[in-house]
Protein backbone atom coordinates (compact mmCIF):
# COMPACT_ATOMS: atom_id res chain seq x y z
CA UNK A 1 0.00 0.00 0.00
CA UNK A 2 0.97 3.22 -0.74
CA UNK A 3 0.35 6.64 1.24
CA UNK A 4 0.03 9.71 -1.15
CA UNK A 5 -0.29 13.27 0.48
CA UNK A 6 -0.83 16.06 -1.92
CA UNK A 7 1.09 19.11 -0.74
CA UNK A 8 -1.28 21.88 -2.27
CA UNK A 9 -3.07 23.82 1.07
CA UNK A 10 -1.34 26.51 3.70
CA UNK A 11 -4.30 26.39 6.22
CA UNK A 12 -6.54 23.49 5.83
CA UNK A 13 -5.46 19.85 6.01
CA UNK A 14 -3.29 18.43 2.83
CA UNK A 15 -5.78 15.51 1.54
CA UNK A 16 -4.38 12.20 1.46
CA UNK A 17 -4.99 8.86 -0.07
CA UNK A 18 -4.13 5.43 0.47
CA UNK A 19 -3.84 3.28 -2.49
CA UNK A 20 -4.18 -0.52 -2.30
CA UNK A 21 -4.34 -1.59 -6.14
CA UNK A 22 -0.37 -3.63 -5.78
CA UNK A 23 0.22 -3.50 -9.26
CA UNK A 24 -0.36 0.05 -9.52
CA UNK A 25 1.37 0.77 -6.82
CA UNK A 26 4.72 -1.46 -7.69
CA UNK A 27 4.18 0.30 -11.22
CA UNK A 28 4.29 4.11 -9.91
CA UNK A 29 7.09 3.56 -7.26
CA UNK A 30 9.22 1.56 -10.20
CA UNK A 31 8.96 4.80 -12.05
CA UNK A 32 9.82 6.88 -9.01
CA UNK A 33 12.59 5.03 -8.18
CA UNK A 34 13.97 4.52 -11.63
CA UNK A 35 14.93 8.02 -11.57
CA UNK A 36 15.66 9.81 -8.39
CA UNK A 37 16.10 12.97 -10.64
CA UNK A 38 12.39 13.60 -9.79
CA UNK A 39 12.10 13.36 -6.26
CA UNK A 40 13.73 15.23 -3.58
CA UNK A 41 13.64 14.76 0.60
CA UNK A 42 11.14 17.79 1.19
CA UNK A 43 9.54 20.38 -1.03
CA UNK A 44 11.71 22.55 -2.30
CA UNK A 45 12.94 25.61 0.10
CA UNK A 46 11.71 28.44 -2.44
CA UNK A 47 8.11 26.52 -3.02
CA UNK A 48 5.40 29.45 -2.32
CA UNK A 49 1.97 28.32 -2.03
CA UNK A 50 0.03 26.25 -4.70
CA UNK A 51 0.02 22.95 -5.49
CA UNK A 52 3.87 22.22 -4.69
CA UNK A 53 3.65 18.44 -4.73
CA UNK A 54 3.02 14.69 -3.90
CA UNK A 55 4.59 12.95 -0.61
CA UNK A 56 4.67 9.37 -0.92
CA UNK A 57 5.32 6.99 1.93
CA UNK A 58 5.15 3.37 1.63
CA UNK A 59 3.10 1.64 3.87
CA UNK A 60 4.19 -1.61 3.88
CA UNK A 61 8.29 -3.08 4.86
CA UNK A 62 8.45 -5.46 2.12
CA UNK A 63 7.88 -2.80 -0.92
CA UNK A 64 10.06 -0.38 0.52
CA UNK A 65 12.74 -2.93 0.86
CA UNK A 66 12.02 -4.14 -2.39
CA UNK A 67 12.21 -0.94 -3.98
CA UNK A 68 14.87 0.85 -2.34
CA UNK A 69 12.02 3.02 -1.11
CA UNK A 70 13.05 4.57 2.76
CA UNK A 71 10.82 6.58 4.74
CA UNK A 72 9.06 8.50 2.42
CA UNK A 73 9.46 10.54 -1.39
CA UNK A 74 9.03 14.17 -1.95
CA UNK A 75 7.61 14.38 -5.75
CA UNK A 76 8.07 17.93 -6.69
CA UNK A 77 5.50 19.13 -9.89
CA UNK A 78 4.37 21.98 -11.64
CA UNK A 79 7.35 24.76 -11.83
CA UNK A 80 9.30 22.36 -9.38
CA UNK A 81 8.96 19.18 -11.51
CA UNK A 82 12.20 18.02 -12.95
CA UNK A 83 10.63 17.72 -15.84
CA UNK A 84 8.00 17.18 -17.48
CA UNK A 85 7.73 13.29 -16.40
CA UNK A 86 7.19 13.97 -12.79
CA UNK A 87 3.95 15.87 -13.60
CA UNK A 88 2.97 12.86 -15.52
CA UNK A 89 3.53 10.43 -12.37
CA UNK A 90 1.80 13.09 -10.39
CA UNK A 91 -0.78 13.12 -12.38
CA UNK A 92 -1.17 8.98 -12.55
CA UNK A 93 -0.71 9.13 -8.79
CA UNK A 94 -4.03 11.84 -8.45
CA UNK A 95 -6.13 9.43 -10.90
CA UNK A 96 -5.92 6.86 -8.63
CA UNK A 97 -7.95 8.45 -5.77
CA UNK A 98 -11.82 7.35 -7.15
CA UNK A 99 -10.33 3.58 -5.93
CA UNK A 100 -8.48 4.81 -2.85
CA UNK A 101 -9.11 4.79 0.31
CA UNK A 102 -8.50 7.40 3.00
CA UNK A 103 -5.97 7.12 5.67
CA UNK A 104 -6.74 5.76 9.02
CA UNK A 105 -5.35 9.47 10.40
CA UNK A 106 -7.20 11.46 8.26
CA UNK A 107 -7.90 15.00 9.71
CA UNK A 108 -11.41 15.99 10.87
CA UNK A 109 -10.96 18.97 7.75
CA UNK A 110 -9.57 16.83 5.69
CA UNK A 111 -11.76 17.05 1.79
CA UNK A 112 -13.37 13.62 0.82
CA UNK A 113 -12.05 11.21 -1.77
CA UNK A 114 -13.77 12.21 -4.75
CA UNK A 115 -14.31 13.07 -8.43
CA UNK A 116 -13.90 17.01 -7.55
CA UNK A 117 -11.00 16.58 -5.49
CA UNK A 118 -9.48 14.74 -7.89
CA UNK A 119 -10.21 17.21 -10.94
CA UNK A 120 -9.00 19.92 -8.87
CA UNK A 121 -5.54 18.32 -8.39
CA UNK A 122 -5.32 17.76 -12.18
CA UNK A 123 -6.35 21.08 -12.89
CA UNK A 124 -4.08 22.38 -10.28
CA UNK A 125 -1.05 19.99 -12.27
CA UNK A 126 -1.99 21.59 -15.41
CA UNK A 127 -1.88 24.73 -14.43
CA UNK A 128 1.23 24.56 -11.67
CA UNK A 129 3.48 23.72 -14.80
CA UNK A 130 2.75 27.31 -16.53
CA UNK A 131 4.01 30.18 -14.96
CA UNK A 132 2.62 33.26 -15.20
CA UNK A 133 5.37 36.32 -16.15
CA UNK A 134 4.87 39.82 -17.01
CA UNK A 135 5.88 40.45 -20.82
CA UNK A 136 7.58 43.76 -20.85
CA UNK A 137 8.24 46.29 -23.72
CA UNK A 138 12.06 46.08 -22.96
CA UNK A 139 12.08 42.79 -24.79
CA UNK A 140 10.93 43.90 -28.13
CA UNK A 141 12.00 42.98 -31.63
CA UNK A 142 15.97 43.19 -32.18
CA UNK A 143 16.92 46.04 -34.59
CA UNK A 144 18.50 43.43 -36.99
CA UNK A 145 15.02 41.40 -36.88
CA UNK A 146 12.79 44.76 -37.03
CA UNK A 147 14.47 45.66 -40.41
CA UNK A 148 12.92 42.11 -41.91
CA UNK A 149 9.43 43.16 -40.46
CA UNK A 150 7.25 42.50 -43.40
CA UNK A 151 4.35 43.47 -41.59
CA UNK A 152 2.23 46.66 -41.17
CA UNK A 153 2.44 46.96 -37.73
CA UNK A 154 -0.30 48.13 -36.26
CA UNK A 155 1.09 50.50 -33.32
CA UNK A 156 0.36 49.33 -29.49
CA UNK A 157 1.13 51.68 -26.76
CA UNK A 158 3.69 49.55 -24.68
CA UNK A 159 2.29 47.54 -21.95
CA UNK A 160 3.44 45.11 -19.77
CA UNK A 161 1.16 42.44 -20.18
CA UNK A 162 1.01 39.19 -18.30
CA UNK A 163 1.85 35.50 -20.18
CA UNK A 164 2.12 32.37 -19.35
CA UNK A 165 5.53 29.70 -20.28
CA UNK A 166 4.60 26.20 -19.97
CA UNK A 167 7.29 23.78 -19.66
CA UNK A 168 9.36 22.28 -22.22
CA UNK A 169 7.89 19.43 -22.54
CA UNK A 170 8.64 17.59 -26.31
CA UNK A 171 7.45 13.92 -25.39
CA UNK A 172 4.29 15.04 -25.42
CA UNK A 173 4.10 15.50 -28.74
CA UNK A 174 7.36 13.54 -29.78
CA UNK A 175 6.46 10.28 -28.36
CA UNK A 176 3.28 8.98 -29.99
CA UNK A 177 3.97 8.80 -33.69
CA UNK A 178 -0.02 9.50 -34.47
CA UNK A 179 0.64 12.91 -32.58
CA UNK A 180 4.07 14.17 -34.00
CA UNK A 181 2.70 13.33 -37.39
CA UNK A 182 -0.80 14.90 -37.50
CA UNK A 183 0.43 18.11 -35.34
CA UNK A 184 2.38 21.33 -36.78
CA UNK A 185 3.71 24.26 -36.03
CA UNK A 186 0.97 26.05 -35.20
CA UNK A 187 -0.52 23.35 -33.14
CA UNK A 188 2.95 23.43 -30.95
CA UNK A 189 3.00 27.19 -30.90
CA UNK A 190 -0.81 27.47 -29.65
CA UNK A 191 -0.35 24.44 -27.31
CA UNK A 192 -3.13 23.09 -28.59
CA UNK A 193 -3.19 18.97 -30.14
CA UNK A 194 -5.84 18.97 -32.69
CA UNK A 195 -4.31 15.79 -34.94
CA UNK A 196 -5.62 17.96 -37.85
CA UNK A 197 -2.05 19.57 -38.89
CA UNK A 198 -3.84 22.88 -37.85
CA UNK A 199 -4.09 25.86 -39.74
CA UNK A 200 -4.24 29.74 -39.32
CA UNK A 201 -7.75 31.10 -39.86
CA UNK A 202 -9.19 27.72 -40.64
CA UNK A 203 -10.76 27.37 -36.66
CA UNK A 204 -12.27 30.93 -37.37
CA UNK A 205 -13.90 29.91 -41.29
CA UNK A 206 -10.95 32.44 -42.73
CA UNK A 207 -8.15 30.75 -43.24
CA UNK A 208 -5.20 32.11 -45.29
CA UNK A 209 -5.13 32.91 -49.14
CA UNK A 210 -1.38 33.35 -49.55
CA UNK A 211 1.88 32.80 -47.68
CA UNK A 212 2.88 36.12 -46.98
CA UNK A 213 3.41 37.79 -43.24
CA UNK A 214 0.60 40.32 -43.63
CA UNK A 215 -1.85 37.58 -44.91
CA UNK A 216 -0.74 34.37 -42.38
CA UNK A 217 -0.91 37.51 -39.41
CA UNK A 218 -4.23 38.08 -40.53
CA UNK A 219 -5.59 34.96 -40.62
CA UNK A 220 -3.96 34.24 -36.89
CA UNK A 221 -5.72 37.39 -35.63
CA UNK A 222 -9.27 35.63 -36.53
CA UNK A 223 -8.50 33.02 -34.88
CA UNK A 224 -8.36 34.93 -32.03
CA UNK A 225 -4.02 35.94 -31.52
CA UNK A 226 -3.44 39.15 -30.72
CA UNK A 227 -0.16 41.28 -31.58
CA UNK A 228 2.84 41.38 -28.88
CA UNK A 229 1.79 43.84 -26.36
CA UNK A 230 -1.95 43.99 -27.10
CA UNK A 231 -2.58 42.27 -23.48
CA UNK A 232 -5.36 39.39 -23.11
CA UNK A 233 -7.02 39.54 -19.27
CA UNK A 234 -6.05 36.82 -17.35
CA UNK A 235 -9.58 35.10 -17.94
CA UNK A 236 -7.77 34.17 -21.38
CA UNK A 237 -4.39 32.55 -19.90
CA UNK A 238 -2.64 30.18 -20.62
CA UNK A 239 -1.57 33.37 -22.95
CA UNK A 240 1.68 31.97 -24.46
CA UNK A 241 4.44 34.54 -26.29
CA UNK A 242 4.73 33.04 -29.83
CA UNK A 243 6.62 34.31 -33.27
CA UNK A 244 5.73 33.96 -37.05
CA UNK A 245 7.93 33.59 -39.71
CA UNK A 246 7.43 33.16 -43.28
CA UNK A 247 9.73 31.39 -46.11
CA UNK A 248 8.77 33.53 -49.18
CA UNK A 249 10.59 31.58 -51.73
CA UNK A 250 10.77 31.51 -54.93
CA UNK A 251 9.91 27.67 -54.59
CA UNK A 252 9.56 27.34 -50.94
CA UNK A 253 6.74 29.15 -49.11
CA UNK A 254 5.98 28.22 -46.21
CA UNK A 255 4.99 29.80 -42.73
CA UNK A 256 6.29 28.48 -39.11
CA UNK A 257 5.53 29.27 -35.28
CA UNK A 258 7.82 29.18 -32.42
CA UNK A 259 6.92 29.48 -28.84
CA UNK A 260 8.65 30.52 -25.33
CA UNK A 261 8.85 28.43 -22.82
CA UNK A 262 9.03 28.42 -18.74
CA UNK A 263 13.14 27.52 -19.55
CA UNK A 264 13.99 30.63 -21.01
CA UNK A 265 14.10 29.24 -24.70
CA UNK A 266 12.04 28.63 -27.51
CA UNK A 267 10.10 25.21 -28.76
CA UNK A 268 9.30 24.37 -32.19
CA UNK A 269 7.83 21.84 -34.01
CA UNK A 270 8.83 21.14 -37.82
CA UNK A 271 5.99 19.76 -39.71
CA UNK A 272 5.40 16.44 -38.39
CA UNK A 273 8.10 16.37 -37.59
CA UNK A 274 9.11 15.80 -33.39
CA UNK A 275 9.36 19.05 -31.38
CA UNK A 276 12.43 20.76 -30.45
CA UNK A 277 14.54 23.63 -29.05
CA UNK A 278 17.14 23.88 -31.57
CA UNK A 279 17.75 26.17 -34.64
CA UNK A 280 18.99 24.86 -38.06
CA UNK A 281 22.90 25.29 -36.46
CA UNK A 282 21.32 23.06 -33.70
CA UNK A 283 21.71 26.16 -31.45
CA UNK A 284 19.03 26.28 -28.44
CA UNK A 285 16.74 29.11 -29.49
CA UNK A 286 17.21 32.26 -27.43
CA UNK A 287 15.24 34.33 -29.85
CA UNK A 288 12.75 33.18 -33.25
CA UNK A 289 13.56 36.64 -34.89
CA UNK A 290 17.71 36.16 -34.83
CA UNK A 291 17.97 31.96 -34.74
CA UNK A 292 19.16 30.43 -38.03
CA UNK A 293 15.66 29.74 -40.11
CA UNK A 294 16.62 28.10 -42.94
CA UNK A 295 14.39 28.99 -45.70
CA UNK A 296 12.05 31.21 -43.01
CA UNK A 297 13.86 34.41 -43.78
CA UNK A 298 11.55 36.51 -43.09
CA UNK A 299 10.25 37.72 -39.05
CA UNK A 300 6.61 38.62 -39.02
CA UNK A 301 6.18 39.42 -35.38
CA UNK A 302 5.41 38.25 -32.04
CA UNK A 303 1.92 37.04 -31.12
CA UNK A 304 -0.01 35.96 -27.78
CA UNK A 305 -2.37 33.01 -27.99
CA UNK A 306 -5.10 32.78 -25.49
CA UNK A 307 -7.63 30.10 -24.33
CA UNK A 308 -10.51 31.10 -26.85
CA UNK A 309 -8.59 30.84 -29.60
CA UNK A 310 -10.28 28.88 -32.66
CA UNK A 311 -7.89 26.52 -34.14
CA UNK A 312 -8.46 23.67 -36.23
CA UNK B 1 19.67 19.17 -37.13
CA UNK B 2 19.70 15.38 -37.15
CA UNK B 3 18.40 13.00 -35.19
CA UNK B 4 20.18 9.82 -33.51
CA UNK B 5 17.64 6.66 -34.38
CA UNK B 6 17.81 3.69 -32.47
CA UNK B 7 17.24 0.33 -34.33
CA UNK B 8 15.44 -0.77 -31.53
CA UNK B 9 13.24 2.37 -31.90
CA UNK B 10 9.58 2.12 -29.72
CA UNK B 11 7.39 -0.50 -30.77
CA UNK B 12 4.30 0.09 -32.15
CA UNK B 13 1.42 -1.09 -30.66
CA UNK B 14 -0.87 -1.59 -33.17
CA UNK B 15 -3.90 -3.47 -32.98
CA UNK B 16 -4.72 -6.54 -35.60
CA UNK B 17 -7.45 -5.45 -37.33
CA UNK B 18 -7.07 -8.46 -39.84
CA UNK B 19 -6.10 -6.18 -42.59
CA UNK B 20 -2.89 -7.73 -43.32
CA UNK B 21 -1.69 -8.40 -46.72
CA UNK B 22 0.84 -11.16 -47.85
CA UNK B 23 1.48 -8.25 -50.79
CA UNK B 24 2.59 -5.59 -48.76
CA UNK B 25 3.84 -3.59 -51.89
CA UNK B 26 0.51 -3.81 -53.54
CA UNK B 27 -1.53 -2.19 -51.23
CA UNK B 28 -2.01 1.71 -51.57
CA UNK B 29 0.99 3.96 -50.75
CA UNK B 30 1.54 8.00 -50.33
CA UNK B 31 5.01 9.61 -50.96
CA UNK B 32 5.15 12.88 -49.61
CA UNK B 33 8.52 15.02 -49.51
CA UNK B 34 9.19 15.88 -46.08
CA UNK B 35 9.36 19.74 -46.93
CA UNK B 36 7.41 22.15 -44.91
CA UNK B 37 6.36 23.19 -41.53
CA UNK B 38 3.14 24.52 -41.49
CA UNK B 39 1.23 23.37 -45.05
CA UNK B 40 0.89 20.25 -45.66
CA UNK B 41 3.60 18.61 -47.21
CA UNK B 42 3.45 18.57 -51.44
CA UNK B 43 2.00 14.89 -51.45
CA UNK B 44 1.60 11.93 -54.73
CA UNK B 45 0.22 8.39 -55.01
CA UNK B 46 2.15 5.73 -55.70
CA UNK B 47 1.35 3.54 -58.73
CA UNK B 48 0.76 -0.16 -57.63
CA UNK B 49 3.96 -1.06 -59.51
CA UNK B 50 6.21 1.43 -57.77
CA UNK B 51 4.94 0.70 -54.30
CA UNK B 52 5.68 -3.07 -55.04
CA UNK B 53 9.22 -1.65 -55.96
CA UNK B 54 9.68 0.09 -53.41
CA UNK B 55 9.24 -2.88 -51.06
CA UNK B 56 11.71 -4.93 -53.06
CA UNK B 57 14.12 -2.38 -52.84
CA UNK B 58 13.76 -2.17 -49.15
CA UNK B 59 14.48 -5.76 -48.63
CA UNK B 60 17.75 -5.49 -50.57
CA UNK B 61 18.97 -2.63 -48.15
CA UNK B 62 21.73 -3.61 -45.56
CA UNK B 63 20.46 -3.26 -42.13
CA UNK B 64 21.96 -1.04 -39.63
CA UNK B 65 21.93 -0.08 -36.11
CA UNK B 66 21.57 3.55 -35.60
CA UNK B 67 21.54 6.64 -38.37
CA UNK B 68 20.65 10.38 -38.51
CA UNK B 69 17.39 11.43 -40.38
CA UNK B 70 17.30 14.83 -41.14
CA UNK B 71 15.60 17.07 -38.92
CA UNK B 72 14.51 21.35 -38.54
CA UNK B 73 13.40 23.31 -41.15
CA UNK B 74 13.80 22.88 -44.90
CA UNK B 75 14.07 19.60 -46.73
CA UNK B 76 14.14 16.71 -44.39
CA UNK B 77 13.48 13.74 -47.15
CA UNK B 78 10.92 11.28 -48.39
CA UNK B 79 7.97 9.65 -46.20
CA UNK B 80 5.80 7.11 -47.55
CA UNK B 81 2.89 5.77 -45.63
CA UNK B 82 0.60 2.61 -46.58
CA UNK B 83 -2.65 3.03 -45.92
CA UNK B 84 -3.23 -0.99 -45.00
CA UNK B 85 -1.28 -4.20 -44.48
CA UNK B 86 1.96 -4.31 -42.55
CA UNK B 87 4.03 -1.52 -43.72
CA UNK B 88 2.89 1.55 -41.95
CA UNK B 89 5.43 4.42 -42.74
CA UNK B 90 8.84 4.52 -44.40
CA UNK B 91 10.91 7.46 -43.59
CA UNK B 92 13.99 8.34 -46.59
CA UNK B 93 16.09 11.11 -45.20
CA UNK B 94 19.85 11.41 -45.47
CA UNK B 95 20.76 8.00 -46.10
CA UNK B 96 18.97 6.43 -43.81
CA UNK B 97 15.37 4.58 -43.82
CA UNK B 98 13.55 3.67 -40.68
CA UNK B 99 10.61 0.94 -42.10
CA UNK B 100 7.94 0.95 -39.50
CA UNK B 101 5.62 -2.25 -39.72
CA UNK B 102 2.97 -3.29 -37.44
CA UNK B 103 5.09 -3.92 -34.19
CA UNK B 104 8.53 -3.23 -34.94
CA UNK B 105 10.67 -0.57 -36.64
CA UNK B 106 13.70 -1.45 -38.46
CA UNK B 107 16.57 0.76 -40.01
CA UNK B 108 18.73 0.65 -43.16
CA UNK B 109 21.37 1.80 -44.76
CA UNK B 110 20.78 4.32 -48.04
CA UNK B 111 23.90 4.37 -49.40
CA UNK B 112 24.68 7.11 -51.33
CA UNK B 113 20.72 8.23 -50.71
CA UNK B 114 20.09 6.03 -53.88
CA UNK B 115 16.64 4.64 -52.89
CA UNK B 116 15.78 8.46 -51.54
CA UNK B 117 16.74 9.79 -55.33
CA UNK B 118 14.63 6.66 -57.09
CA UNK B 119 11.51 7.57 -54.74
CA UNK B 120 11.98 11.31 -55.12
CA UNK B 121 11.41 10.96 -59.40
CA UNK B 122 8.78 8.93 -58.88
CA UNK B 123 7.11 12.50 -57.98
CA UNK B 124 7.93 14.20 -61.22
CA UNK B 125 4.93 15.38 -62.63
CA UNK B 126 2.97 14.63 -59.94
CA UNK B 127 3.75 17.71 -57.58
CA UNK B 128 4.61 21.33 -58.33
CA UNK B 129 7.30 21.51 -60.93
CA UNK B 130 9.13 24.49 -58.91
CA UNK B 131 9.14 22.21 -55.95
CA UNK B 132 10.45 18.99 -57.89
CA UNK B 133 13.73 21.65 -59.39
CA UNK B 134 14.30 22.81 -55.83
CA UNK B 135 14.71 19.42 -54.23
CA UNK B 136 15.85 17.72 -57.21
CA UNK B 137 18.95 20.76 -56.70
CA UNK B 138 19.47 19.25 -52.82
CA UNK B 139 19.64 15.69 -54.31
CA UNK B 140 21.58 16.42 -57.30
CA UNK B 141 19.01 14.78 -59.74
CA UNK B 142 19.11 15.80 -63.11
Amino acid sequence: MLQVTADVFSGRSNPTWVVTNEREVRAVLREVTRDRALVAEAAPPEAGLGFRGLIVESLSDELATNLDLQGSLYLPIGAYAADGRANELAERLVSLIGQAEPTVAAEPDALPLDQSLQDFLLDQITTSARQSVLDEPSLVIPAEAEAELDVEEESFVAATCGIELAQYNPGFWNNNTTIRYNNNCYNYASNKRTNTFAQPGRGAGSMYRAITCPEVTRAALADGLRRRFNCFPAAEAPRYLVALVVAPGPGFVDYHWYRKVREGFWGHKPGGTAARNLDNRGRIIEDPATCDRGPYTQFCGYFYTCRSQRIR
Amino acid sequence: MRRIVGIVLVLLIVACGGAGTSQEGAAPMRAEIDLYSGRPNPNWDLSAEEAAQLTTRIERLPPISSGEIQEGLGYRGIIVAGSSGELRRVTVSNGVVVVERTGRTEAFADTDRELERWLFQTSKGRIDAAIYELVANELGVP
